[in-house]
């Protein structure tokens, strides 16, 4: 069991792990958050925390397993398919390489910094329009976009967020 | 400084504790006390008057000790004693007797019995003997136990042979078969020689010549050898060296000395090490970085694989590299590993943002955190090796600080299908891709080869996982502590014009929570068997290809299975047979730590395209089976084999299940209402989760695990829908 002392000092632990990720560059989307975008609650300090014993309330509340009851449809997942469209202006059948990645950053110089094992998506597109799905499987909202030329030059970027399951990208 | 002034330093980590040592200045007036530990650094004397310095043999990195070691003279023939820890060597100036202990200052020994004026270059020690040779005046020994009773003992050197004919200026013990070993400048022979007899005999040629002023061996019996000129350091494979090793053997090996790292340029010079030291040592954290391609890439330190000394300043990505013990192996690559306490996904600074496609140029993004030079390898044949002609894609290319994006051409012929690719990055240049380097990282990738146009899906991300956990009881709920199988798990469908041409699938088994025996496979619903190219159709176990998915005996089990409507491909019949472990279960009992075993991948060609609106979804239908001919509780009468599969939730079972199963005990499926493998509380035996989940311990239920996960069933998922992440859990009911 944690005492108060002692969960709060792993609340500065947790804090602190969090910033150290943050700074080595693990998370994404932004300057100072890990867009990653999931919807992960935070664990707030838990009001039974004040407990003299220190006892973590949701373990004395909590249920057997054998009573836990779910809907009869319940996937146990949150999992839903996500519609990527862009339309981009170029000349006819011109060719273009989209990356679609979930971790990034925001560097200081404006630019996105992926993640390459982020990528959920890497696709050829021809004459400036694209469309796919995919799967999201963290109800993530945001996503970063990057179009690719043939040449070296820098991509076009842009932070996508997700509307209705649909994300969009015109330029 | 006199010798009564020096700091007691401690072996190769004094470094370390200077800072301490500064605080607690005390003269002492005692001698130098001996090394505390048996060091895993190399330490080279060189010059006159001479100095120290420590060499890293796995990088070549190398640093001053001391440079004023109370005598000025030069000091040679070193040697390391495990006996005393001291290193003894030959004042060559004086002709004298010397040793040094762990503050490096020289002390003269008592010794007679060697010829007036004559020095001695070539030393070693083992057994508390040191050996001294000189061409053409003789082969010596002393015994060294006298210096345990008293440092000032007389010590007498007792001649071996006076034959001594060969060109050395070198040698060292191996440390399993009891013989010295050192290379003739000249000719670049290797000699083994007898310590008693002073015989020698000619094990055959290194193929490199110079002045190899220091040699050494590790715990190994890795032979390295210093060559003077130019530093670099070589090495020669005597592992397979023991005291019943013939002359015919030994005739008999390769004994060809192959570019280990580079080291310092040196003169006047010799060598010494521990001999019964690792090269690298686990008791303090690496500053090392590694590569995680398969070990015939040349990865692992056995494999003179490609390593770098972390030096906070060249390498690629945002954040510096992690330090490795070794290389790393199989899917998982150093992704989670821990060495030095910590551990993450250092393979970030490479990103190939077009497809590999042959015959066109393709773009990369790397990004460098200074200016540096790149050298990139791609496996072009998928033979398993960057040897052959053509392989290196970039040499030496200045990075500038931050992006740099570069073009490669794919040669026409590559072969299509997954291969891997390097990529170091060092202050160095002409590193090749294998060795040490002084500086850098290398950062392994894997790459698809693909014909043109070709698009890829991935889920749940291209280097990312989905975690699937199965309680192996059923149709008997249990503890629900979701560890029975549990399986990392990822998928690439390969796309052109929008209709998926192949499905690539990979995994990592995490752990083995049950006695019970499961095979594991994936069913392709709506993708008819007919419809898998069976001649490309590819699985591997750990980096090899398979031709089964299991077999016992003279009996074998298919990967695609036959008679399915459905496409069904095994991965394994027997996760059991895919581990070894030292506690009841795998992976799953506090206080039980073992290593990951055991990765898959399969490749799934379709012989007609699927479109993507036909397609099922990710991660398509993963599932355990009962194995063959094995007990799967007391349910069954017989044992169900392959007729008793474990599905996720709603995911119908194959048509090699017995449908006679259903309703059992607490499963409440229903195949009218398309309900499968659910509890009368509507509960699953296999859920999917996603990320690098953490299961719970053994026996403890998810609930005790996961709090949240109660809020998040009852919600239907509108509230705590993180309920997986380490910071929801209650570690103290997770394996870690």
């Amino acid at each position: 069991m944690l005492t108060t002392n002692q969960k709060k000092i792993t609340s500065l632990l947790l804090v602190l792990s969090v910033c150290l990720v943050s700074l080595n560059g693990c998370g994404g989307g932004g300057e100072e958050k890990a867009s990653g975008a999931v919807n992960t609650p935070v664990p707030q300090n838990d009001t039974s925390a004040n407990s003299s014993d220190g006892d973590n309330s949701s373990e004395t509340e909590q249920l057997d397993i054998n009573e836990l009851v779910a809907e009869p449809d319940f996937s146990f997942t949150t999992k839903s398919q996500v519609s990527l469209t862009v339309n981009i202006s170029v000349q006819q059948q011109e060719r273009r390489h989209i990356n679609l990645y979930t971790q990034y950053q925001k560097l200081d110089n404006g630019n996105y910094y992926p993640d390459p094992n982020s990528r959920i998506m890497r696709g050829v597109m021809h004459g400036g329009h694209y469309d796919s799905t995919f799967i999201n499987t963290t109800s993530q909202q945001s996503y970063l976009i990057e179009v690719w030329n043939d040449d070296l030059s820098f991509p076009l970027q842009q932070e996508l967020t997700l509307v209705n399951n649909n994300l969009s990208f015109t330029q | 400084m006199k010798l009564n002034q020096r700091l007691h330093f401690v072996g190769t980590k004094y470094l370390l504790w200077l800072p301490a040592a500064l605080l607690s200045l005390n003269v002492t007036t005692t001698l130098a006390d001996p090394f505390t530990q048996c060091p895993s650094k190399a330490f080279l004397f060189q010059g006159n008057p001479v100095s120290s310095y420590g060499i890293n043999l796995v990088t070549g990195n190398y640093s001053l000790i001391e440079d004023d070691v109370g005598v000025s003279a030069n000091i040679n023939g070193v040697g390391f004693n495990e006996q005393d820890r001291y290193i003894y060597g030959f004042n060559t100036t004086h002709f004298q007797l010397t040793r040094l202990g762990s503050d490096f200052q020289a002390q003269n020994l008592n010794l007679s019995g060697l010829p007036q004026n004559k020095t001695f270059y070539v030393g070693d020690v083992a057994n508390h003997t040191y050996y001294l040779y000189r061409k053409n005046t003789g082969f010596y020994k002393v015994d060294l136990s006298p210096l345990d009773q008293d440092d000032s003992a007389p010590l007498t050197a007792q001649l071996i042979t006076s034959s001594a004919t060969i060109n050395l200026t070198d040698f060292a013990f191996h440390p399993n078969d009891g013989k010295l070993y050192g290379v003739d400048n000249n000719s670049g022979d290797l000699y083994q020689i007898n310590p008693e007899t002073g015989s020698h005999f000619t094990i055959g040629n290194t193929g490199e010549t110079g002045t190899f002023g220091a040699m050494y061996f590790d715990k190994n019996g890795y032979f390295y050898l210093s060559r003077n000129q130019d530093g670099k350091i070589y090495r020669i494979d005597l592992s397979s060296l023991t005291l019943a090793t013939t002359q015919q053997q030994l005739g008999e090996l390769d004994v060809s000395a192959i570019k280990f790292a580079d080291g310092p340029n040196s003169n006047q010079n010799d060598g010494a090490r521990c001999a019964s030291a690792p090269l690298i040592d686990e008791d303090i954290p690496s500053t090392i970085d590694f590569g995680d391609a398969p070990s015939t890439y040349g990865t692992l330190l056995s494999d003179n694989g490609a390593r770098h000394q972390l030096d906070n300043v060249t390498y690629l990505g945002l954040a510096p590299p992690d330090g490795d013990y070794d290389g790393y192996q199989g899917a998982d690559s150093d992704d989670t590993t821990i060495a030095n306490g910590e551990s993450y996904d250092d393979e970030d600074g490479v990103n190939f943002v077009t497809a590999l496609e042959g015959g066109l140029d393709s773009v990369i993004s790397v990004y460098a955190s200074s200016a540096g030079t790149l050298s990139a390898w791609f496996d072009w044949n998928r033979d398993g090796d960057f040897s052959d002609e053509g392989e290196q894609s970039i040499i030496d290319i200045t990075l500038n600080a931050g992006a740099n994006m570069l073009a490669i051409r794919v040669p026409i012929d590559a072969d299509v299908g997954s291969s891997w690719s390097r990529f170091r990055f060092s202050q160095q240049s002409n590193l090749d891709y294998f060795g040490g380097s002084t500086s850098g990282e290398v950062e392994d990738h894997p790459i698809q080869i693909s014909s043109a146009n070709l698009s890829y899906r991935y889920y749940p991300s291209e280097s990312g996982w989905v975690t699937l956990a199965y309680e192996d009881q059923w149709p008997e709920s249990e503890d629900y502590d979701m560890n029975d199988v549990v399986m990392r798990y990822r998928t690439t469908e390969v796309i052109r014009d929008n209709e998926v041409i192949r499905v690539d699938i990979s995994g990592e088994l995490q752990a083995i929570g049950g006695y019970h025996h499961n095979g594991f496979a994936v069913q392709l619903l709506d993708i008819e068997t007919d419809n898998i190219n069976q001649q490309t159709l590819r699985l591997l176990h750990n980096n090899v290809a398979q031709e089964y998915s299991g077999t016992h005996g003279g009996d074998t089990w298919p990967i695609l299975e036959a008679e399915q409507p459905n496409a069904v491909v095994a991965i394994s019949q027997d996760l059991w047979k895919q581990v070894n472990s030292s506690c009841v279960f795998y992976r799953t009992e506090i206080g039980c730590d073992q290593a990951q075993q055991f990765d898959f991948e399969i490749s799934i060609p379709f012989i007609t395209p699927v479109s993507l609106a036909e397609m099922p979804s990710a991660p398509f239908d993963p599932f355990i089976f009962a194995t063959e001919n094995l007990y799967h509780g007391e349910t069954f009468q017989n044992h169900p084999g392959r007729s008793l599969e474990i599905h996720l939730a709603d995911h119908a079972p194959t048509a090699r299940f017995n449908s006679d199963f259903f309703g059992l005990q607490d499963d409440t499926s229903d195949p009218t209402l398309n309900r499968y493998f659910r509890t009368s509380n509507n509960l699953p035996w296999a859920m999917e989760i996603p990320g690098q989940w953490s299961w719970p311990s053994e026996r403890k239920s998810i609930l005790q695990a996961y709090p949240r996960f109660q809020q998040f069933v009852e919600s239907q998922g509108a509230q705590d829908n993180g309920w997986y992440e380490a910071d929801q859990a209650d570690s103290n009911h997770l394996f870690e």
